[in-house]
């Protein structure tokens, strides 16, 4: 069976919903992985759940991007592993160069946190499989640093490649282009500020977080 | 010389005679302190211990009543809650970006300290004139400390209340809940009770913030008050989330035997206490204190109220186990003394005993018990009601706080089933078919007009906006926000409002588990209303989820439960209260909820029928039709109505028949009918739903954007 992994920083608050949904809805193997150890365990999904790791001082993301963990990290995308990093996670993959681009301060310079509509721009990745493209889902938004920048032609090469993946339908923190989520140009990377592992139930307002997870386990199990 | 060393502390001559009196000799400068401390009205409830007595406390369901750090109370068999509420108001006035946020950081301590993890906060904020600017800049600032709090440290701030009164201007309340949720064999108390077991220090550096904060809380906001600034503490929420982690992952291993967080007054309280409820002694060095100053000396460390630490009673062997787990979360830690059968604090530094008292003369101060007389006349000005529906759309008391609960982090953890914004927040818990319902509420201006029925009411209100969920109320947390307790007006206010929730309490056989009181909330020329802050925990498992807003096109509109009569919460007279209706329309509400035959159910409180349109409106995009006014009433006097025991129910047109069955005809109202896109009031008011939801969006927000 497929087994994913749970980067624990100190900080981290995400994790205890993400194992939730790894091992209780879509009933796949999850492991807790440590920001201090120095080699991966057998997974083949990465998951940096959100929060706020290291207190988000200096700057979100920036002190877990430079963790003992995030070394085989990157040896692990190299070899073409799958990571998923959520709002914090997503901060650490953009600190990490493991994504293009920054997260910074909301315009409006507020925390927001609300359910937000959300366009599926690319249904061609292995984390957006199983929606269409187009398509509108609904999500939760937490944060206060997830308005999306980087310089013209670096948002210019990920519309090449196809990286965007999510956009926001009424942009809530000034994020360029809209974007709420984009992939890496080997499309292993995603990273995305809505929370998918808060929307996995109808009781909950939505399912499409799940779907993300689905799509993993569909690509990784086919 | 002592004079000015008493007036520093907060602490009488009186009291100061009375110790010399039980220890036989003058205290030396640390005792003296301790004392000060320990006989602080924060930490001794001597003013208010007497009356509290009154409070039912018991119920089949409640695990710890009060005398701990949080009430807990029983969901399954296997898993417990544990909550409390707690003020935070003299620090939030004098700073209150770092006032609100310590103040979340306290009662999240106080939590997992019983063994749980913190699973929701809720906050009931009261403020002066939202046309001042001063309370624009309270209000943005301890939204902004609670925001920056609560979301770092990993708790969802998923409910809570704003309002506004001219007592409040100088003196505003904030007042925080925490719950969380514990398997049962995780639950730990504050006793120390086996000599010899270490007493180890976790957390933060001591330093000098918040030097007498337990004092400064027991005096009253003059310029003093203000120059005592320097007492404000200053919270660190990533420390906070690493002594969650590290405290829950440490309890679970059965570690240690008692613990409790260092909050007012600090070591002092933390190790008096729980050495105190043993039955033993404690012994402490104070040159083991991790300190982040210089040259501080055993008074100012025993006093510190530093921030993010606790204090943990390990078990016998434990110790290695304890630091492994402390040393993986990287916090600072010591071992700084242990447990004795001596019956005293005994402290040293450098060598020398600084401290030597009997447990006991520190654990029962004398009793300061002022006279209850009532002795001011009516002073509250009738405030005729805005009866113009339009307007009042404009309002910012009445307006959604979307601006304001938008900042805090709701949804963590996955629980969350009714989002706040609703009077009442609904949890699940996962693993199980069980429900939480939250609220807290206040009204200050009905307890400052009757004492005795506002605090009635308030247990009213509260417990219906719980039932609205479908759920039973089971246990409460109160925070009892009043004047100077020395002033016989202020006791008589104190004693009737306690005496109006007990007596309410008791008819509803509701418990009260966990609480606070807060004296002295007073500013140069304003006395608080009397406001008792009221958390509401329910508990149980529901057929049928209710909606908070309209649903379908062509559902009945229907009020139901008591009679609606000219009553309105600004008047002088406080709208009539039958407990025994209150409770009979609750049970009513929650059978129907149960049975599937409502689809949105809003309890009505304050802003009467019309507030509880305009939010359905405003979370549905469906509109509502009201053309049934009863006989006798304009539009405006039915539906800004504030009376006691009803609901804004509404019903498929198939199921009214099987509601008028079960409920009776005379408590089944219908008023009208959701419609399409517009929002009218017998063809004479008609507003798009679309300018209505902007309007109410709007009508708070605009002062703060």
């Amino acid at each position: 069976m497929i087994k994913f992994g749970v980067v624990i920083f100190p900080g981290s608050n995400c994790e205890l919903d993400t194992i939730y949904v790894i091992s209780e809805i879509i009933k796949r193997d999850v492991v807790k992985i440590w920001h201090k150890d120095k080699y991966l365990p057998d997974v083949q999904c990465i998951v940096l759940p959100g929060g706020f790791a290291f207190g988000d001082y200096l700057r979100p993301g920036a002190i877990a991007s430079h963790s003992p963990i995030m070394q085989p990290i990157k040896e692990y995308v190299k070899s073409g592993g799958l990571v998923l990093g959520v709002c914090n996670g997503f901060q650490v993959l953009t600190e990490a160069d493991l994504l293009p681009g920054a997260l910074i301060r909301n315009i409006g310079t507020r925390f927001v946190s609300k359910k937000i509509k959300l366009k599926v721009e690319n249904n061609n990745t292995p984390f957006t499989s199983l929606f269409n493209k187009g398509e509108i889902i609904e999500l939760p938004i937490a944060h206060k640093d997830g308005n999306y920048y980087a310089p013209g032609e670096v948002i210019n090469e990920i519309k090449a490649n196809n990286g965007l993946v999510l956009s926001y339908i009424d942009n809530p923190n000034g994020s360029a282009e809209n974007i709420a989520g984009i992939v890496n140009k080997q499309c292993n990377v995603f990273g995305l500020m809505p929370h998918p592992e808060r929307a996995y139930e109808e009781i909950l307002g939505s399912d499409a977080g799940l779907r993300i997870f689905s799509s993993i386990v569909n690509y990784l199990e086919s | 010389m002592i004079e000015e060393i008493l007036k520093e502390l907060n602490f009488s001559k009186n009291d100061y005679d009375k110790v010399v009196e039980l220890i036989g000799r003058e205290p030396l400068i640390t005792e003296l302190g301790i004392f000060s401390a320990m006989w602080s009205e924060h930490c001794s409830y001597r003013s208010s211990k007497i009356f509290l007595d009154k409070f039912p406390r018991e119920g089949e369901n409640v695990i710890q009543g009060p005398g701990e750090n949080a009430g807990v109370i029983k969901v399954t068999d296997e898993i417990y809650l544990a909550f409390k509420v707690e003020s935070h108001n003299h620090p939030s006035a004098v700073e209150p970006f770092q006032g609100a946020a310590t103040g979340v950081g306290g009662i999240i301590r106080d939590i997992f300290t019983m063994g749980a993890r913190p699973i929701a906060t809720l906050d009931s904020l009261n403020f002066g004139d939202l046309n001042s600017s001063k309370t624009r800049y309270l209000l943005n600032g301890v939204v902004e400390g609670i925001s920056f709090y609560g979301n770092c440290v990993g708790v969802p701030t998923v409910g809570g209340e704003t309002h506004f009164d001219p007592s409040y201007t100088e003196n505003p309340l904030v007042n925080v809940m925490c719950v969380g949720i514990l398997q049962k064999n995780n639950l730990r108390k504050s006793i120390a009770k086996t000599s010899k077991a270490k007493v180890i220090y976790i957390g933060a550096k001591t330093g000098r913030d918040g030097l007498h904060g337990a004092s400064f809380a027991s005096g009253i906001l003059d310029d003093n008050a203000i120059k005592r600034r320097g007492s404000i503490q200053v919270g660190d929420p990533f420390l906070e989330k690493l002594l969650i982690e590290a405290t829950l992952e440490i309890i679970e291993k059965d570690l240690i035997e008692a613990i409790q967080d260092m909050g007012a007054a600090g070591l002092t309280s933390s190790s008096v206490e729980m050495a105190g409820k043993g039955g033993k002694g404690i012994k402490l060095d104070l040159d083991k204190v991790p300190l982040r100053e210089t040259d501080m000396i055993p008074f100012e460390i025993m006093l510190s109220e530093s921030q993010e630490r606790m204090l943990i009673i390990s078990k016998i062997g434990a110790e290695k186990e304890i630091k492994d787990i402390l040393e993986k979360w990287e916090l600072d830690y010591a071992e700084i003394g242990e447990i004795t059968d001596s019956g005293c604090i005994e402290i040293y530094f450098n060598g020398e005993c600084v401290c030597n008292l009997p447990m006991e003369h520190l654990l029962n101060p004398p009793l300061n018990l002022t006279h209850p007389e009532k002795n001011i006349k009516e002073q509250i000005k009738e405030s005729p009601p805005n009866f113009d529906l339009e307007t009042l759309l404009y309002d910012p008391a009445f307006g959604s706080k979307r601006w304001i609960y938008e900042q805090y982090d709701s949804t963590l953890f996955s629980n969350t089933v009714i989002p706040p914004g609703n009077g009442a927040t609904l949890l699940r818990v996962k693993g199980t078919d069980n429900f939480i319902g939250l609220t807290l509420n206040s009204n200050g201006r009905l307890c400052m007009i009757d004492p005795f029925l506002g605090a009635e009411t308030i247990i009213a209100i509260s417990t219906r906006r719980i039932s609205a969920l479908g759920i039973k109320p089971a246990a409460i947390t109160d925070c009892l926000n009043f004047g100077n307790p020395n002033d016989s007006q202020t006791m008589w206010e104190f004693s009737e409002c306690v005496n109006g929730l007990a007596s309410a309490l008791k008819d509803f056989n509701i418990p009260v588990v966990s609480g606070n009181v807060s004296f002295y909330n007073e500013g140069k020329t304003t006395r608080i209303n009397p406001t008792p802050t009221i958390g509401v925990v329910g508990t149980g498992e529901l057929k049928y989820i209710p909606s908070n807003h309209f649903v379908d096109f062509d559902d009945l509109i229907v009020v139901f439960g008591g009679e609606t009569k000219k009553e309105y919460f600004d008047f002088n007279v406080l709208p009539a209260l039958s407990l025994d209706l209150e409770i009979s329309v609750q049970e009513l509400i929650r059978t129907l909820i149960n049975n599937c035959l409502v689809k949105s159910v809003q309890s009505i409180d304050r802003g009467g029928i019309y507030l509880q349109l305009v939010r359905s409106i405003y979370d549905s995009d469906i509109g509502a039709k009201i053309e049934n006014i009863p006989p006798g009433f304009s539009a405006e006097e039915f539906l800004l109505s504030e009376s006691n025991s009803r609901y804004l129910v509404t019903i498929s047109t198939d199921n009214i028949d099987k509601v008028t069955n079960i409920a009776g005809n005379e408590k089944v109202l219908i008023i009208g009918k959701t419609i399409k896109d517009y929002f009218t009031i017998n063809d004479k008011f008609n507003l798009r739903v679309s300018e209505i939801k902007d309007i109410y969006e709007r009508s708070f927000r605009r002062f703060f954007d």
